[in-house]
């Protein structure tokens, strides 16, 4: 049996509009390995910042099941969500807002330690938080600083330092690298992956950027309007994209190659309102090969061949 | 090779100099430093405490009793005699400012300070929570601001008999709505920061957000209306006082004198001007030294 850190089935986490319910994540069932990256693309909106949260009690969850190292944790109390955050910690997109301006970043990293009573005098406290700023690259001189004063770069050191302060195991990053610049963002990749290796960590990477979840997860599912519709190996989804809106995805990448002059296949039509969706595959709207049973049906997650799962009446033979 | 010194460099070296490695700053060391290279706020500062210690010092820089009458020198113009002249009872005005600033003072202050407390806790409980929670202690708050603070410090009053303890507690309960109901809008402008968030996944609890992360982030619009707080709770034990209630009549108060002077005003202009001044003094020393507190405790405006 293979060693799931997280698994999930069917949760749901819904929001209520005054038109109705959100549908923000929809029966959506994932499983991560211990010690891997799960990468989680999807175009904004799509739910896939929502799906991170749930799994993290930051959003309630509306139904369907979590469970972390096959314990289900989709009804805690809130003394035993509190414990829980030990071990799975999040590292937020934007480090512009995500770090109180008026902590420095000892106090920054510090926090979670005085919070959960890590350490019982200051110097301890002191030496940990030193540890973990070496750890992500940041200069001991910076130990006074204030955010403001820093660059996204190093900012972004400090929410990664910060989820490490309590060692937990599994971590979300919600798109780390996003609000970064480029030249910045392998750096923080590159970190990411050392400190995975280092400490054994399982991450859920969530981004919108093909090319950096290619550089970093073992596994990939592509989310489209709170459901996944396909899910594979890395390797395997760049190689062989099954669902069409997958492959409008990989076809959008931009190419450095100037010969490559292909067409650029762009999706067409709006995404569907998550709002009271109507029962049927939600990319039919858009899908160049939708049929009638693609507006009346929707499509359920299916193994393919050689584990490769993906939600589409085309892809699985039934149209 | 030399090394190449850009001013952000520069600026990060005289930072790392003031912190050099290893060296723990208060957060109040820190907010003092910076509220020290405010001059204007220094200046309020200074004003403030001159006027403490001349409260303080009463006895021993007066040369009358500021309640004894003498009326063959009554409403006479500053001299030497009299600095700042005598009132329609013949009594040293200087020494009633000095001594009513024992009684001006401490009022306004605690008047401020308890309703910023209690008013501040309500606001920032009620924008946290949220809900139907909130919505009770608001329309709570709706109800006390509906009745002028004036009738219902006299309504107070009434109901738990003269004094100046219990004026303190009537004005309180009067201003109470208003610093919930500022600190609930400065707390909503916070609340939906991602940092709040940040601070919900590593676990914080309820009472470490809202005054550990919130508070100290929505601080700014809080001292200012509290600053103009202190100068309007002189005011209303004033007009209090004016109508007979909270202090009596011949204890000095700048806010009675302030009335009792309003028949003199075409004879005697310096009788109401003078404590008029005073109160003007202070509170414009207390919103400089509030405005500077309000930047010395943000650690981005250096």
């Amino acid at each position: 049996m293979e060693d799931y850190i997280l698994r999930t089935e069917n949760l749901r986490t819904y929001f209520s509009v005054p038109a109705g319910y959100l549908h923000a994540v929809d029966n959506v069932s994932i499983k991560i390995k211990r010690g891997t990256t799960l990468g989680v693309v999807g175009e904004s909106g799509c739910g896939k910042s929502t799906l991170g949260r749930t799994v993290l009690h930051l959003t309630p969850v509306t139904g369907g099941k979590v469970w972390y190292n096959d314990r289900d944790i989709s009804k805690l109390k809130k003394r035993e969500i509190h414990e829980l955050r030990r071990e799975m910690q999040m590292i937020f997109q934007d480090p512009y807002s995500s770090l109180n301006p008026r902590m420095d970043i000892t106090a920054l990293i510090g926090e979670p330690m005085d919070i959960y009573h890590l350490h019982s005098n200051k110097k301890e406290r002191e030496e940990h938080v030193k540890e973990l700023m070496d750890l992500v690259g940041l200069a001991p001189r910076f130990a006074r600083s204030y955010p403001h004063e820093l660059d996204g770069g190093r900012r972004q050191r400090i929410g990664i330092a910060r989820a490490l302060s309590l060692d937990p195991s599994f971590i979300v990053c919600d798109e780390p690298v996003s609000a970064l610049d480029v030249s910045i963002q392998a750096q923080i990749l590159n970190i990411l992956m050392d400190i995975q290796e280092q400490k054994k960590l399982t991450y859920m990477f969530i981004t919108h950027d093909l090319s950096v979840v290619r550089h970093i997860s073992d596994e990939i599912c592509v989310m489209y309007l709170g459901r996944i519709v396909e899910q594979c190996e890395a390797k395997e989804l760049f190689r062989t994209p099954l669902h069409p809106y997958t492959q409008a995805l990989l076809a959008a990448i931009p190419s450095p190659d100037l010969d490559k002059k292909g067409e650029l296949q762009i999706i067409k039509g709006e995404v569907t309102s998550p709002v009271n969706p109507p029962k049927c595959c939600r990319f039919a709207s858009r899908c160049p090969f939708a049929a009638e049973k693609c507006h009346n049906e929707e499509p359920s997650l299916r193994d393919v061949g050689d584990s490769h799962l993906c939600a589409c009446f085309k892809v699985q033979g039934e149209i | 090779m030399s090394k190449i010194v850009t001013p952000a460099i520069e600026r990060q070296m005289k930072i790392n100099k003031r912190r050099p490695v290893g060296y723990i700053a208060s957060p109040f060391k820190e907010a003092w430093r910076r509220l020290a290279r405010n001059k204007t706020a220094v200046a309020g500062l200074i004003v403030i405490a001159i006027f403490i210690i001349v409260a303080i010092i009463a006895p021993w820089i007066t040369k009358y009793d500021p309640t004894a009458q003498d009326y063959s020198c009554t409403l006479q113009p500053p001299s030497a005699e009299h600095i700042f002249g005598t009132d329609n009872y013949g009594r040293d005005i200087f020494s009633r400012i000095v001594y009513g600033a024992r009684v001006s003072l401490p009022i306004g202050l605690l008047c401020a300070i308890c309703s910023l407390v209690t008013g501040g806790v309500i606001g920032i409980v009620a924008a946290y929570f949220g809900g139907l929670f909130e919505d009770i202690i608001m329309r709570l708050c709706d109800i006390i601001q509906a009745i002028p603070p004036m009738l219902l410090a006299i309504a107070v009053l009434a109901a738990l008999g003269n004094g100046i303890d219990k004026m303190i507690i009537a004005n309180t309960i009067a201003l109470i709505p208003l610093y919930a109901r500022i600190s609930r809008a400065a707390i909503y402008t916070v609340k939906e920061n991602d940092y709040i968030e940040a601070g919900r996944a590593i676990g914080a609890g309820n009472l470490r957000l809202m005054f550990k992360h919130m508070l100290p982030n929505a601080l700014g619009p809080i001292i200012v209306t509290t600053t103009f707080g202190v100068a309007g709770c002189i005011l209303v034990v004033s007009s209090l006082s004016y109508l007979g209630l909270g202090i009596t009549a011949p204890t000095p108060e700048w806010g009675s004198m302030l009335s009792n002077a309003r028949e003199f005003l075409t004879s005697a202009p310096y009788y109401i001007i003078i404590p008029g001044v005073m109160i003007m003094i202070t509170v414009f020393a207390i919103n400089l030294f509030g405005d500077g507190l309000r930047d010395a405790l943000d650690p981005r405006l250096k």
